[in-house]
């Protein structure tokens, strides 16, 4: 690497690496795995670096962090489960806004990697459906069908003791 | 819960847990450039060690079920300890004694095919550190699993070919991934006579159970239940016939006998579980399809079918209600039979910003609603639907008779009135007219001014 990507590289870290940190969360869900996220995405754009034609590299870290994601949610799940006690009983939390964030959190853990890139991209990112795409490097109409599928899979979790909205008379 | 609303919980809890990250540690850029190095160095001690590794196993049998260096032979009267991880045991399925071909498709690229969803592993074992922990005929065609270790991390690869496949004929099937020594690992693909199906592949310890959760299926009660099925597991090693046609991904646990359930993780075999369905066009039996946009609505419909694994066959999805929503929206109210007789109703909003429908809309914001399921007996059709729409729009569907929906208040007032098309209709009231709504009740006329249906008007939450 030539010491002007170095230095590039060095401001771009230093300007964008809490908006990865950020994006990292969201799909790693743990401070600890986020950071190995983030480290890693970098790492592999590091070893590209000078060969990033784009005037703004992070779309092309961004696609290198959310694509490697899904191997490190697989290690994620299994990681917890080995660390966590084998029954964790319940109990109410403090107030209703963590409870739902619980289980927004939850709900979102059981979606496919993908899937829940697509949402965390749409949602959090407030990417289009053609950035998404670019992004995730898939089709526009795999993005909306994603999007879809991916709610409505939140819904049958969060919603299953939300009553019926319509009703037979 | 409506799409609006479930997308507002979303935006805020992403956004929430988003702005409560963590700053990136300071020394970041260095760290990175330290790994960097690291990796480079063991890429090349590896080149080395795998070259030296070669040599010295030239011309021995493969037979050793771990890499691992040789245990002394422990005494007869101790029981074998159970393995603990899934690179402990010998390769397990039915082309596990073919060491030729285990040695062959060990030598594969492991980026092969279709790694291209870029969620790869950079740095990958060397052949002769890899291990196959399955490997067999399956009716989606040869499939094996191939697994080693990477800077001390476990990572696996799943490679299919056609029936007797030789190993040049088998192609990486999804990226490598990385994974913990004992997590059951999985793959959905799709049998090799009908891609409409699909083999799921589970492989895990000897002794564990393996659980599926099936897609959702609505009784002859109109309840929806969600029901788990056992895998058949023959050591460890469980191969079953799976949906594949996208529209839902099986979730599956499996745990040791008394012990903690563990997701599997699912591979799922590249353009099998992101296969779109095909869009299903409901039966417009009320001519109304004019009234909104038909591929949109039969995008809704094919979403609405395949999360539930049913064909348009099964579920005679049918057009009951469309046209004109609140503003500038349009609405759709689709309904399903399912095989138990049971019936569904979907109501949906769009909007259209940009393009011209929703589905090559460059911003289309869309409200779904959970669905109406009621027992089986009436026609979907014959079912009586009234949703009020932002309190001053309702939407109607009912028997096909019906000329006119009367909103009536508790003393028996009419207070509003709908006119409907072939029993179905959407527009506006004056402002108050459906509130309160547990005050309200709705009866459908026919053209000679009988009542054909009659019930109370059910709120639609976050209209």
């Amino acid at each position: 690497m030539r010491a002007a990507d170095g230095s590039a590289f060095e401001q771009f870290v230093a300007a964008r690496s809490d908006d990865l940190m950020r994006l990292a969360v969201l799909l790693a869900a743990d401070r600890g795995h986020a950071e190995d996220l983030v480290q890693t995405a970098l790492v592999k754009a590091y070893r590209h670096w000078g060969r990033i034609t784009a005037d703004d590299p992070y779309p092309y870290v961004r696609r290198v962090l959310v694509t490697s994601a899904a191997s490190w949610r697989r290690r994620r799940v299994t990681q917890e489960i080995v660390d966590l006690p084998a029954h964790d009983p319940a109990g109410p939390d403090d107030t209703d806004a963590v409870a739902e964030r619980h289980r927004v959190a939850d709900a979102l853990d059981t979606l496919p990697a993908r899937m829940r890139a697509v949402l965390v991209l749409r949602y959090a990112e407030d990417l289009s459906e053609a950035a998404t795409a670019q992004a995730l490097g898939c089709s526009v109409h795999t993005v909306r069908s994603q999007t879809t599928r991916g709610l409505a899979r939140l819904r049958a979790v969060l919603g299953a003791e939300r009553a019926t909205v319509l009703e037979e008379c | 819960m409506p799409d609006t609303d479930l997308e507002d919980l979303l935006r805020a809890d992403l956004r929430a847990r988003g702005a409560a990250a963590p700053p990136a540690p300071p020394d970041l850029a260095a760290r990175v450039r330290r790994q960097h190095r690291h990796q480079r160095r063991t890429r090349l001690l590896v080149a080395t060690a795998a070259a030296g590794v070669v040599a010295l196993f030239a011309g021995v049998a493969t037979a050793l079920p771990t890499d691992r260096p040789a245990q002394p032979a422990a005494p007869a009267t101790t029981a074998p300890r159970p393995p603990t991880y899934l690179e402990d045991l010998p390769t397990r399925g039915s082309l596990a004694s073919d060491e030729a071909w285990l040695a062959g498709v060990r030598e594969l690229d492991w980026y092969g095919g279709a790694a291209s969803d870029g969620s790869v592993v950079d740095d990958l074992p060397a052949p002769a550190d890899r291990r196959v922990l399955f490997a067999g005929d399956t009716p989606a065609g040869r499939i094996a699993l191939l697994a080693g270790r990477v800077h001390g991390r476990l990572v696996t690869v799943w490679f299919t070919g056609p029936a007797g496949a030789r190993p040049a004929g088998m192609t990486a099937a999804t990226s490598p991934e990385q994974v913990t020594g004992n997590q059951p690992v999985a793959l959905l693909a799709p049998t090799a006579a009908d891609p409409a199906e699909g083999t799921l592949v589970v492989v895990t310890l000897p002794g564990w159970t393996v659980d599926v959760q099936l897609p959702p299926v609505v009784d002859a009660a109109g309840v929806e239940r969600l029901e788990r099925r056992r895998l058949p597991v023959d050591d460890g090693i469980a191969v079953v016939p799976a949906p594949a046609g996208g529209g839902w991904w099986p979730r599956l646990e499996t745990s040791e006998a008394g012990g903690v359930a563990v997701p599997i993780s699912l591979g799922v075999l590249h353009g099998t579980g992101e296969h779109t369905p095909a869009p299903t066009t409901p039966a417009d039996p009320r001519g109304i399809a004019a009234t909104t946009d038909v591929g949109w609505v039969a995008e809704l419909a094919a979403s609405v079918l395949a999360e539930r694994d049913l064909a348009a066959e099964e579920a005679a999805p049918v057009l009951l209600a469309a046209g004109r929503g609140p503003g500038e929206s349009s609405v759709a109210l689709l309904g399903v039979t399912f095989p138990s007789g049971a019936t569904g109703a979907w109501l949906a909003s769009y909007t259209v910003r940009g393009g011209t429908s929703p589905v090559d809309a460059g911003g289309t914001s869309l409200s779904w609603y959970a669905t109406a399921f009621a027992p089986a007996g009436t026609p979907v059709d014959d079912r009586l639907l009234a949703v009020p729409v932002d309190g001053s729009w309702l939407v109607v569907s009912g028997p096909q008779e019906a000329v006119a929906a009367e909103v009536v208040d508790r003393r028996g007032t009419v207070v509003g009135v709908l006119p409907l098309r072939s029993g179905a209709g959407s527009g506006a009231l004056p402002e108050g007219v459906l509130l309160p709504v547990e005050d309200r009740s709705v009866r459908l006329l026919d053209a000679g001014g009988s009542v054909v249906a009659a019930g109370p008007l059910t709120p639609a939450e976050g209209l």
